[in-house]
């Protein structure tokens, strides 16, 4: 199942249950799809994009944005999930532009479950991924991978809201800075008033391959109540020098013990991409900047 | 055929002088053991013989083949044929072990092996080392026993085959059956490719390789070589009896 959405027009059959109009992507009540859908936006730069997760609905959904194309880009894109709907979401930014703006907002409805995966592989970008957990026994599990090379800056800011008691917000995010590449990293997890039994873990995970490279990680929990769970981690520092040590006295030179070290990291998140081709694009991509 | 040969070989830590003038020669086909009290410097040898970069070389020369290894990057004295079996191998969690051992084999002969080649090769090997199979998928030596991360460097050192293998207290954490299983995989690969230098604390690993040769080293120096009678001498009394026989003073740990 792939489609590509070009001038906001779709080109590609979408399958039995979806249905796309003025860049609106709905997948209606009761539909489950074994299959991933994968929808690529080509070279637009301004776009407004929504997808709508029908009432106990369950698919896999792999937007790819891909641009060579220097100039500024943004993208605002919502995807609600609504009530007992599950989602897997992957989001694969590769863009070449010197100036992208990438924002997400994700609405989780009562018992919903979202699965969101971004891997930022751009050059300079500023990145938002925002849940909001809007009723009971909503769960989001966020993962976000950031890697950054040569002259590269990522600013990725990283949200969970707690807008209802008895919801699960989960976030772990990788940076990876080589060479004088700059990724910031901010995660940020809000518990509201009255939210009684949320459930909060955050972990941040900041890697720097070379001495001029630099990343920040800020982990920020925003607690206005107290009958709750919560939890953290965050480290910032190289790749264990003894591990490269060991694979080095196995054969492989540095730059390959990082390499493989950094794809050992990036597994968890990796392993969820179920379409070949697209895990090995974005594990080149990776492996271009690392 | 193939030789190191380490002269004069001095190495420090930080401030603190460690070896203070090794000399050994291993060729193919030979066993070396190393014995000695702890804090000797025994692993100080096999680690700065590999590049680790904690140890510095003030002087001496390590020439494998005629080659100087002490030019070489960690990587380069892999390629160059030297193995060093880790004392405590590193856990890297991600990397599964059966990626790890094709990525070096990659790396060692500059050519990808056949996925379905090297799998075989490696369930077999796995196999001759009575390890479980799905040691292949999972991460490298993470969670591992002792055992098995020791069983782990050999089946490593099988599927790499180097030149000349240093193993620092390979036999350490084996129970008796696995210490049996590893003496054998060893001992099988003793060849005119092959030879080693076999680091230890206890003479019960010598009872399943025959070393071809016994040192004895203390305060970083070997003081004394020798064949099979040392092991006996030392398993009955231990190294104190060194101080009078060389007129040598030197404090175990």
């Amino acid at each position: 199942m792939e489609v590509i959405i070009k001038d906001k027009k779709l080109i590609g059959d979408l399958p039995k249950g979806v249905t796309y109009q003025d860049s609106h992507l709905v997948i209606a009540k009761n539909q489950s799809f074994k299959e991933s859908l994968k929808i690529s936006l080509l070279d637009d730069k301004n776009e407004e994009f929504f997808i709508t997760i029908g009432e106990s609905s369950e698919i896999k959904i792999i937007l790819s944005l891909s641009s060579n194309d220097q100039l500024p880009h943004n993208y605002q894109i919502t995807l609600n999930g609504e009530a007992n709907s599950k989602v897997t979401y992957l989001l694969i930014a590769d863009l070449k532009s010197e100036a992208a703006v990438i924002n997400h907002h994700f609405l989780a409805q009562r018992d919903s479950q979202m699965e969101l995966l971004g891997g930022f592989v751009a050059n300079v970008l500023k990145a938002k991924m925002q849940a909001r957990l809007l009723a009971e026994n909503a769960l989001v599990h966020l993962r976000a991978v950031a890697v950054s090379s040569f002259n590269n800056e990522q600013n990725i800011d990283i949200e969970l809201i707690h807008e209802a008691p008895h919801t699960t917000g989960l976030m772990h995010n990788i940076a990876i800075a080589n060479g004088n590449g700059k990724v910031v990293l901010n995660g940020v997890e809000k518990i509201l008033q009255k939210m009684v039994k949320a459930d909060a873990y955050q972990s941040l995970k900041g890697i720097i391959t070379s001495d001029d490279a630099t990343v920040e990680v800020n982990p920020i929990l925003l607690i206005d109540e107290h009958d709750i769970k919560a939890g953290h981690a965050a480290t910032v520092g190289r790749l264990e020098e003894v591990s490269i040590y060991y694979l080095m006295s196995r054969g492989l030179t540095r730059k390959e013990a990082e390499k493989l070290m950094i794809n050992g990291l990036l597994a968890p998140l990796v392993n969820e991409i179920s379409d070949e081709p697209l895990k090995e694009r974005f594990l080149d991509l990776v492996n271009e900047r690392i | 055929m193939s030789t190191l040969i380490i002269k004069n070989l001095h190495v420090k830590a930080q401030d603190n002088m460690i070896l203070n003038g090794v000399n050994l020669k291993v060729n193919s086909n030979e066993v070396h053991a190393i014995m000695g009290p702890n804090g000797t410097g025994k692993s100080t040898l096999a680690s700065a013989i590999m590049g680790h970069p904690a140890y510095t070389i003030t002087e001496g020369e390590v020439l494998l083949d005629g080659k100087d290894v002490l030019a070489m990057s960690v990587d380069e004295r892999a390629k160059a044929g030297l193995f060093l079996g880790m004392q405590y191998p590193a856990e890297v969690s991600g990397v599964t072990n059966s990626e790890f051992v094709r990525a070096a084999i990659k790396s060692l002969t500059n050519k990808q092996m056949p996925i379905y080649d090297f799998i075989l090769k490696y369930e077999k090997t796995i196999e001759e080392l009575n390890m479980n199979v799905d040691l292949a998928h999972r991460y490298l030596n993470e969670g591992f026993s002792g055992g098995e991360k020791k069983r782990n460097e050999v089946l490593q050192m099988k599927m790499l085959k180097p030149k000349i293998a240093i193993l620092d207290e390979i036999d350490s954490g084996l129970d008796i059956d696995a210490l049996k299983v590893v003496g054998n995989n060893i001992n099988e690969m003793i060849s005119d490719d092959f030879g080693c230098i076999l680091i230890t604390h206890y003479q019960r690993v010598l009872h399943y390789i025959k070393p071809t040769f016994v040192h004895i080293m203390i305060d970083g120096k070997i003081v004394l070589t020798g064949k099979e009678e040392l092991i006996e001498k030392i398993d009955k009394n231990g190294y104190q009896w060194l101080k009078e026989e060389l007129g040598i003073e030197f404090k175990e740990d």
